[in-house]
């Protein structure tokens, strides 16, 4: 009981962050059309970043998250006006390869600059147990889960407050009549891909001190965050904090009880389960809305 | 389309395949060889892939067929001694039977969901070669698989094994591309909607690409197992299906050549980069990004263009008209002030025409609900022989909602529809199309990146015969159709006076000329019976004349009309029955006088006097 209750926490954990991961993408597909396959190497610079700043340069560990979701968010800004805007009005598999080309080329720059061994970070904070009941939780595991949580419920709160969040979901439903009531798409396009950056890269930067940091990590996290996006629904924000828990918990669990040579496979097993049955994902509707 | 080749892409194409021929004989270097062959693996790789392209799927599960190919030909030879030409027909069959599940369940997909379900399959393929250690050997491989054949030493068997791989399944694609089904694929990935009005089954030829691309990948999967004689999971990696996806977009999509240029240019690319060392996946994915920036569409149409500009420099002469220099109306002369049309009546259906007893198509208490929604409650009406009845109503009366239904494009919540006692409702459009009855859209839909003439060609798909075999093999019935095609866009382009703008890319058509466009493609694929969805909207008034004209010449030519339409003046002029609507049910129905005067008509088109 004790440990089915701790696969579920770490399975939560993971969830987390995959949500964070499919927030991300799950915009920038609604808002620009794309399917970024470079999502994963945001991630991965985000720990890269992470590991530079606070583990080699000895910046705290809160700032060292900040300075990788900034870092990595202009580099999405970047990416968004040099390389997608152009191609914007292109059927949609150019773009698709584009971001194809974008992720081996980060990938491969940062076989470069940071040699492919994997790193450690070191821990930010002390490694002593916490006593939740029967459960252990680590400072760093809670730390993961409580910044998850603040990052959803930030962005949750952006969209739907702010002004840039109204003008999102604006272009979400509907492209051209958002750009004639004024919204300034152009500007849109580039908010949503750097911010979809910056929380990948901020999901990098939490599991970074949990797990190793090397530069091939962000292969698998991509497809993970096509899962998310995919059970969730393209294009549905409480979709994809669903889809990332629910896959994160079924990988804690799989791997727990099944076989965890097989752990990478749900994902894609969930991928094409969904779309067979129910090719909309959990939440999504035939006319992908946000909530 | 069909026109043959010229003689210097004769003399080129000969060069080329002598040049692939000797080439074991002018080269030393067995590195070269070497490259060759993998080159060819990769022809046939991106060639199967860019089968898909032709109807307009992207797919990132090449290697799912791939792999499977490989793994079976390899395990049936070291662990059952299965001799080799067995094995290699059974990795083809295997994959074929792969892509045909895969096939039948990911289909109806599109775009990004088509996309992200093929990686999917991909890597489960994958996981399934690492962990089911038993019969693969998991990440270990599978060591020492036998050459195909005692004699097979040194690369050159291998390299005219696969060079005859390769010129086969060129042939076969070139003869395909300009058939019936190529045709057919062609109209899919331009319109997909479009195509099953007239006759084309998106399905069923997206299947038939899936098949082909999986069978040739299979074979392919084979000789590399058999050429390496070693096989692991590495033959899975998404790296590898990014390359073949690479070769077919660089090289240029739905082109036949785009996919054999992009496969040798990026076999020989990365082993050229190795000099650069570390950089070398950086510098591809810089080069990928580059390529999509300024030559999305590949360089086989960049380089033909360029040799296109070339030419007309040479010769100082333009070689195709893409868009002709002025516009003129297609009206000029023709009805536009009530003078008979010049183009000789030509009855060219066999519907035995204007018994107008006969009921062609019966609408029983159609109801078609969105949610909570009643588009069209409880609707009867029928639809006689030979008249011409017409479909009014204000917006969102549920008009095209109808047709929709009828054409089985949308859906029917309740009711029964049926056409000369064949029920409709459980048809697919392509298959109500066949029955004979053809439609146009509300909004303009077209073959856009092809000239206008084409686009009469390829609405011409749903008469040919689609048998693979007999469009492989030219028989006559296939070339004889082709030939029908040609005739019949020549005619239509003559009666719907856009003769001048054959030539012309359809998109490049000003708007009231595709409109007339869209009529055209609805005939090629000869209806008896056939639904105009507001074919007026945004006409001048010359063009609604010169199409009330067309409508009428239509009917004389035996085919029933169905007409949905805002203007007043052209319904109530060509209309022998009107059938309003409003809210989705129907008010009134009869001849256009007792409508015109009907006090329920008034009222949903003026309101109530209060």
């Amino acid at each position: 009981m004790v440990e089915l209750v701790q696969h579920l926490l770490n399975g939560f954990l993971i969830g987390g962050i995959y949500a964070l991961m499919g927030i991300g993408l799950t915009l920038i597909f609604g808002v620009m059309n794309v399917v970024n396959f470079a999502h994963g190497q945001f991630y991965m610079l985000g720990a890269f970043v992470v590991y530079t700043v606070f583990t080699l340069a000895g910046v705290p560990y809160l700032l060292a998250l900040v300075v990788a979701a900034m870092a990595v968010g202009l580099l999405g800004v970047i990416t968004e006006r040099l390389l997608l805007r152009p191609i914007r009005d292109q059927p949609p598999d150019v773009p698709m390869l584009a971001t194809i080309g974008l992720s081996i080329f980060l990938a491969n720059m940062a076989l470069i600059i940071w040699d492919p061994t994997p790193k450690d970070t070191g821990l930010p904070f002390p490694l002593v147990g916490v006593k939740v009941g029967p459960l252990t939780l680590t400072p760093m595991r809670l730390f993961v889960l409580v910044a998850a949580f603040v990052i959803i419920a930030g962005s949750h709160l952006f969209l739907q407050r702010s002004r840039m969040g109204k003008a999102i979901r604006a272009t979400f439903q509907d492209r051209e009549a958002a750009a004639l009531m004024g919204v300034d798409v152009d500007v849109v396009n580039m908010v949503t891909f750097g911010w979809g950056a910056a929380m990948a890269a901020l999901a990098g930067g939490l599991l970074a001190p949990i797990f190793q940091v090397f530069p091939t990590m962000g292969a698998i996290v991509t497809a993970k965050s096509f899962a998310v996006v995919i059970v969730g629904g393209l294009g549905s924000f409480p979709g994809a904090i669903l889809a990332g828990l629910l896959l994160g918990i079924a990988e804690s669990l799989g791997a727990g009880y099944v076989s965890s040579g097989y752990r990478d496979a749900i994902a894609f097993i969930l991928i094409i389960v969904v779309l067979v049955v129910r090719p909309t994902g959990l939440l999504g509707h035939e006319t992908h809305k946000l909530a | 389309m069909a026109q043959p080749l010229t003689r210097t892409s004769r003399y080129l194409l000969a060069g080329l395949l002598s040049a692939a021929v000797l080439l074991p004989y002018t080269v030393s270097d067995q590195f070269i060889i070497r490259l060759a062959i993998q080159s060819g693996i990769f022809i046939l790789l991106a060639s199967a892939h860019n089968i898909l392209m032709k109807v307009g799927l992207l797919s990132l599960g090449p290697v799912a067929f791939y792999g499977l190919g490989a793994y079976v030909s390899a395990i049936l030879t070291t662990r059952y001694d299965v001799p080799f030409p067995v094995a290699f027909f059974a990795a083809g069959l295997a994959a074929t039977a792969a892509g045909w599940v895969i096939g039948r369940l990911t289909l109806r997909l599109r775009t990004a969901y088509f996309v992200l379900v093929t990686l999917g399959f991909a890597e489960c393929f994958r996981l399934v070669a690492l962990n089911w250690i038993d019969m693969t050997n998991g990440p270990m491989g599978i060591t020492a698989v036998p050459p195909p054949a005692r004699w097979f030493v040194g690369y050159i068997p291998y390299f005219y094994f696969i060079l005859l791989l390769v010129v086969l399944t060129l042939f076969g694609l070139y003869r395909m591309e300009h058939s019936t089904i190529g045709r057919a694929m062609q109209a899919i990935r331009q319109n997909e909607l479009l195509a099953g009005s007239i006759g084309i089954s998106g399905f069923r030829y997206m299947l038939l690409a899936a098949l082909l691309a999986s069978f040739i990948m299979g074979l392919a999967g084979s000789f590399y197992a058999h050429f390496f004689q070693f096989l692991s999971p590495e033959i899975l990696a998404f790296d590898l299906t990014i390359a073949i996806v690479v070769m077919v977009v660089a090289g240029g999509r739905a082109t036949l050549m785009g996919p054999v240029l992009g496969a040798i240019v990026f076999t020989v690319l990365p082993e050229v980069l190795r000099v650069v060392q570390v950089w070398r996946m950086a510098i591809f994915g810089l080069l990928l990004m580059l390529m999509m920036l300024f030559m999305p569409d590949g360089i086989w149409p960049a380089l033909q263009r360029l040799g296109q500009r070339c030419f007309e420099r040479v010769t100082g002469r333009r070689t195709a008209a893409v868009v002709p220099s002025s516009f003129g109306s297609p009206s000029e002369g023709f009805a536009a002030n009530g003078s008979p049309p010049p183009v000789p009546v030509r009855v060219e259906h066999e519907v035995t025409p204007t018994d107008r007893s006969q009921t062609l198509l019966t609408v029983e208490r159609l109801c078609v609900h969105f949610g909570g929604v009643q588009a069209v409650h409880m609707v009867d009406f029928d639809v006689k022989a030979g008249e011409i009845l017409s479909i009014i109503g204000p917006n969102g009366a549920g008009k095209t909602t109808i047709l929709n239904a009828i054409t089985r494009v949308g859906p029917i919540t309740d009711g029964k529809i049926s056409h000369q006692d064949a029920l409709l409702n459980g048809l697919r459009s392509y298959e109500v199309a066949r029955c004979g009855i053809g439609r146009t859209f509300q909004n303009t839909s077209l073959f856009p990146d092809v000239s206008t003439r084409q686009n009469l060609v390829l609405a011409h798909n749903g008469l040919e015969p689609e048998s693979l075999l007999l469009n492989l093999l030219r028989s006559d019935a296939s070339v004889q159709a082709a030939k029908d095609a040609e005739v019949a866009a020549d005619r239509i382009l003559e009666r719907t006076r856009l003769l001048p703008y054959g030539a012309s890319l359809a998109r490049s058509l000003p708007y009231g000329h595709q409109r007339v466009l869209e009529l055209g493609i609805a005939l090629a694929a000869r209806p008896s019976l056939l639904l105009l969805d507001e074919p007026a909207a945004g006409l001048n008034p010359p063009e609604v004349s010169n199409l009330m004209a067309m409508i009428q010449q239509i009917r004389h030519e035996g085919v029933t009309i169905v007409l949905v339409e805002h203007d007043m003046k052209l319904v109530m002029s060509v209309s022998d029955r009107i059938v309003v609507l409003d809210h989705g049910r129907k008010i009134a129905e009869g001849r256009p006088e007792e409508v015109r005067t009907n006090q329920r008509v008034v009222e949903a088109y003026l309101g109530k006097r209060s």
